[in-house]
């Protein structure tokens, strides 16, 4: 493959095609590449555009810059298009701040380009042919809006928006107003949502086209939230309720997905008649996607009940219904479990303990669930239901799912652990002690280093939990384990409980104080990880621990690890001494801390000086130190 | 142009976090670096501790996962032996990184050249056309490989270890001959500098070398191995080059190892990734590890999902 007798020359790899003048600044570069036939080279010109108008400063832009952006309005290819779009509102924030700021045309000229060039621009490309351009223009828009002022919302966005609503003739402009006058609902506010907006979304729902009628009824939300429950329930409920049994399925889907958006401003009341109604009519929909979307909704429908009304009203219909999904899988509905799985903790909180043997069962047949997904939404959410439900009912029914899951997949596995101590604080303090062993065994058993990270952090808080003397006769030698990892992440994530462990020792078992301390000086003088080790463990430590302790076990080690021979340790020391040590008071007026600090900041290592001087690394700082080390 | 001030620790951050640095900037840290590598020597003395990197060949999530195995910088010295860029698809991410590293931290990390670190190798293996798909132009190609002229090919552990990309050369007996080759230039197509980047052991030969099936460097045997570690006074010879199953392999009474560190490589293969961790008394510790998991490897969304149990349930 090398073997050519052809002696190298550098004028060969000279490619004029692709090679573009690196002597240009940007913006000369965008002058004479804007137009290249290239489309790569469009699309890196068209991202870089905003660092380009900010290099070039606001008189050149607008000069030289401005009038080339309409080329990527109507480049050919739909990515530039798409890419220039979600650039649209940066560069509009940058003219409108620079020109206040340099009072340009008395501040306003940046506005005028605003209002005259990027609206323009973004509303010709939300109508564009291509759907993800049209996407990316519509977020643009939204975020644009924010920078219009009152007085310009209604002539320049409105009646934009009015003007599209109104084309017979094109029904993709309809469906881009019915998205627009949702998604613009917060900017236009309540009077011109409830004067001019809900007559419009009116108007649309009966439009001819299904599309049209479906993004209505996807639409709805944000102009119900702004113009209050009353004129909701008066005037976009009745609405909704004909769309939901509208003869296209498209429409009806379209009306269960936003069922629980509509509950959340409507009145107790009509929510419990009738969206519970409308929701049993889609559940039972000969469509089989308006059922699945109806399902799919339940969840987050039963979460918008408070928890007053839910005690009182929630219909035992809805959580049959709720507890029915977990068994859906005997229909082969997997998606269903998957949406039940990962609703569950909210139906939990909004119908209270008190309803628990209506779920029980559910939550039984779906900790077995065939799909890893299923359980590992519940691994993830187990300590929220516990915390819920209460010690005696997760006593009896968790801890079953808690063995369970110990024992599944890592994926699983990982999920639970990463809220353990949070599960472990709900239990009494006999189950704890029951478990604890089991719990102590999950690092020995897994060669997933991640499952040992994670379970490390949680041992800290653990600690806390339980008796003194548990932690040393239970925690200790597992975490010395930890601690001396043979992977870095694993020992620099475990070091993070032993200020917690110490602190519970110190409290309540004098020996386990001792063995601790005494490992605690092993690692300080042990070989170089051991020793780098010791050195973050010296931030939780103090962050947990009396000051004075520290002062009289852990300073004299750090003052010895400055004169390491391996610089990273005495890097380590710096950044604690400097970021840690002389940010506490006591530490700071000590003799020793500052005989410490003295002696890192003549050190003869770059790196260990620049931690010793810097605690948050700024790019002034670095040169400085730069500058010094060429001296 | 004017040139901006280049904020290296900001640079790193971003890379890290998974975006690209603007071409301007990638000029910038290419002209910086190549001063540092100026001043270093074909054979560069570094001090233990160290931790010793083989190719990783732009799998950036891996070289991530590395760094977690094996800590980040400063907390830990590293020893690269080339094949940063090639075959995988991160090669810019990778080198722009590595190259970051260098000029905020010149003392921790040490980058050797290998083989793929060259103007006609990166053409055919995916570094130049990557470099166009993520720049629109070759520019970034022209200031990363013009950088490359200037690595240096090897380094010598506390007087002991020596480390080199690919192996040895039938032209060079001593450490002093490598001391005075020519080296600022494009990786010739023979030579004893090509032999050090290109040169890979033949287990099954006990005697001399033969030319290399790779059309360049040679395949060599152990008495040459036994001959260069006895004449320099050293122990051991560390290089990469080559694929390894399980992240590395020892010859000849370890005295010569081969360290891998592109785990799953090409992302097919299924090997293990290694890096070989050598402490302060040079006790050698083989850190091995598997790719990073696919969760891991958008890093943007992944950092959400991974903290943030809650994405995986709803809750009020």
């Amino acid at each position: 493959m090398y073997n050519n007798e052809d002696v190298f020359d550098e004028d060969d790899f000279i490619f004029n095609e692709y090679t573009i003048d690196d002597t240009l600044d940007s913006l000369s570069r965008l002058e004479k590449y804007y137009n290249s036939d290239f489309s790569l080279q469009r699309l890196v010109l068209v991202r870089d555009v905003y660092d380009t108008a900010v290099e070039a400063g606001y008189k050149e832009s607008v000069k030289r810059l401005l009038p080339l952006l309409t080329n990527f309005v109507s480049d050919t290819e739909p990515v530039v298009r798409q890419v220039f779009a979600d650039q649209l509102h940066s560069l509009a924030t940058f003219f409108l701040e620079v020109s206040k700021s340099l009072s340009v045309g008395g501040g306003d000229s940046g506005y005028n380009e605003l209002i005259n060039t990027f609206i323009p621009y973004t509303f010709e490309l939300i109508i564009d042919k291509n759907t993800e351009v049209g996407q990316s223009a519509t977020e643009a828009l939204v975020k644009i809006a924010s920078l219009i002022k009152r007085e310009h919302i209604e002539p320049q966005l409105l009646s934009v928006i009015l003007n599209l609503a109104h084309d017979d003739r094109v029904e993709e402009y309809r469906i881009a107003a019915a998205k627009l006058f949702n998604e613009l609902a917060p900017v236009f506010g309540d009077k011109l949502c409830r004067e001019v907006v809900v007559q419009e979304v009116i108007y649309l729902s009966d439009d001819p086209s299904l599309l049209v009628r479906k993004t209505v009824s996807q639409h709805l939300g944000k102009i119900c939230n702004m113009i209050g429950t009353e004129s909701t329930v008066d005037k976009i409920l009745p609405v909704f309720m004909l769309l939901s049994k509208d003869e296209i399925w498209g429409v009806r889907k379209a009306c269960s997905e936003s069922i629980p958006e509509i509950s959340k401003c409507v009145t107790q009341e009509v929510r419990a008649t009738q969206l519970v109604e409308l929701f049993e009519r889609s559940a039972e929909d000969v469509s089989r996607w308006v059922k699945r979307e109806a399902y799919k909704q339940l969840g987050a429908f039963i979460a918008t009940f408070s928890t007053d009304q839910s005690a009182a009203q929630v219909p035992d219909s809805l959580i049959q219904y709720f507890s029915d999904m977990a068994f859906q899988n005997d229909q082969n509905e997997s998606d269903m479990v998957e949406y039940c799985a990962y609703n569950f903790p909210a139906v939990v909180a909004t119908v209270g303990p008190s309803k628990w043997p209506q779920l029980e069962e559910a939550y039984n047949h779906l900790v077995k669930d065939a799909q890893w997904k299923v359980r590992r939404s519940l691994g993830c959410s187990l300590h929220e239901v516990a915390r819920i439900v209460g010690t005696e009912i997760s006593e009896r029914t968790l801890t079953s799912a808690f063995e369970l899951f110990l024992k599944d997949l890592d994926e699983v596995k990982i999920g639970m652990i990463g809220n353990l101590a949070k599960f472990v604080q709900v239990l009494s303090d006999d189950v704890r002690a029951q478990y604890l062993p089991v719990i102590c065994a999950i690092p020995e058993q897994t060669d997933n280093w991640r499952i040992r990270s994670e379970v490390s952090q949680q041992l800290g808080y653990i600690a806390e939990l339980i008796p003194a003397e548990m932690v040393r006769e239970k925690l200790l030698k597992v975490l010395y384990e930890l601690y001396n990892d043979a992977f870095a992440e694993v020992r620099k994530k475990s070091i993070v409980s032993c200020g917690k462990v110490l602190k519970r020792l110190c409290e309540g078992d004098e020996q386990g104080k001792i063995d601790f301390l005494q490992f605690l000086h092993g690692l300080a003088q042990g070989n170089f990880h051991k020793r780098l080790i010791f050195v973050y463990a010296c931030e939780f430590l103090l962050k947990e621990i009396d000051p004075e302790l520290f002062l009289k076990e852990f300073v004299p080690e750090l003052i010895n690890l400055t004169q390491d021979k391996v610089p990273n340790i005495r890097i380590a020391v710096a950044a604690f001494t400097k970021t840690h040590a002389m940010q506490n008071e006591t530490l700071r007026e000590s003799p020793q801390v500052q005989d410490l600090y003295s002696r890192l900041s003549q050190d003869a290592d770059r790196d260990v000086k620049f931690y010793a001087l810097s605690s948050s690394p700024t790019s002034e700082q670095v040169k400085q130190t730069e500058d010094k080390s060429h001296e | 142009m004017a040139q901006a001030v280049v904020d290296v620790d900001k640079c790193i951050a971003r890379l890290e976090s998974g975006e690209l640095l603007t071409e301007h900037e990638v000029k910038y840290i290419c002209e910086k670096v190549r001063e540092l590598l100026l001043e270093e020597a074909n054979v560069q003395n570094i001090k233990s501790p160290v931790t010793i990197v083989g190719d990783v060949h732009g799998q950036f999530y891996d070289v991530k996962e590395m760094f977690r195995i094996g800590g980040k910088i400063p907390d830990t010295n590293y020893l690269f032996l080339g094949n940063y860029v090639d075959r995988g698809g991160y090669s810019v991410e990778t080198i722009s990184l590595l190259t970051c590293y260098k000029l905020r931290y010149r003392g921790r990390i040490t980058m050797l050249r290998g083989n793929h670190e060259s103007r006609q190798i990166t053409q055919i293996y995916g570094f130049y056309t990557e470099c166009m798909k993520k720049y629109g132009n070759v520019n970034v190609w022209k200031h990363f490989t013009g950088m490359f002229d200037y690595l240096t090919v090897a380094a010598l552990i506390d007087g002991t270890v020596f480390c080199v990309h690919g192996g040895l050369s039938p032209a060079i007996t001593t450490l002093d001959q490598i001391r005075v080759l020519e080296r600022f230039k494009d990786v010739p197509a023979e030579g004893a500098l090509t032999d050090l980047l290109w040169s890979d052991p033949d287990p099954t030969r006990e005697t001399g070398c033969n030319l290399s099936h790779r059309g360049a460097g040679f395949a060599f045997g152990k008495d040459v191995v036994d001959r260069f570690l006895h004449n320099n006074n050293i122990s051991l010879i560390v290089r990469s080059n080559q694929l390894c199953m399980d992240g590395y392999q020892s010859l000849w009474n370890d005295t010569f190892i081969t360290v891998w560190s592109a785990p799953n490589y090409c992302y097919r293969c299924g090997n293990l990734g290694t890096i070989m961790e050598i402490d302060d008394k040079l006790n050698r510790f083989f850190n091995t590890y598997e790719a990073a998991p696919k969760s891991h490897r958008k890093e943007k969304d992944s950092a959400v999902k991974m903290d943030h149990a809650s994405i995986d349930y709803f809750m009020m």
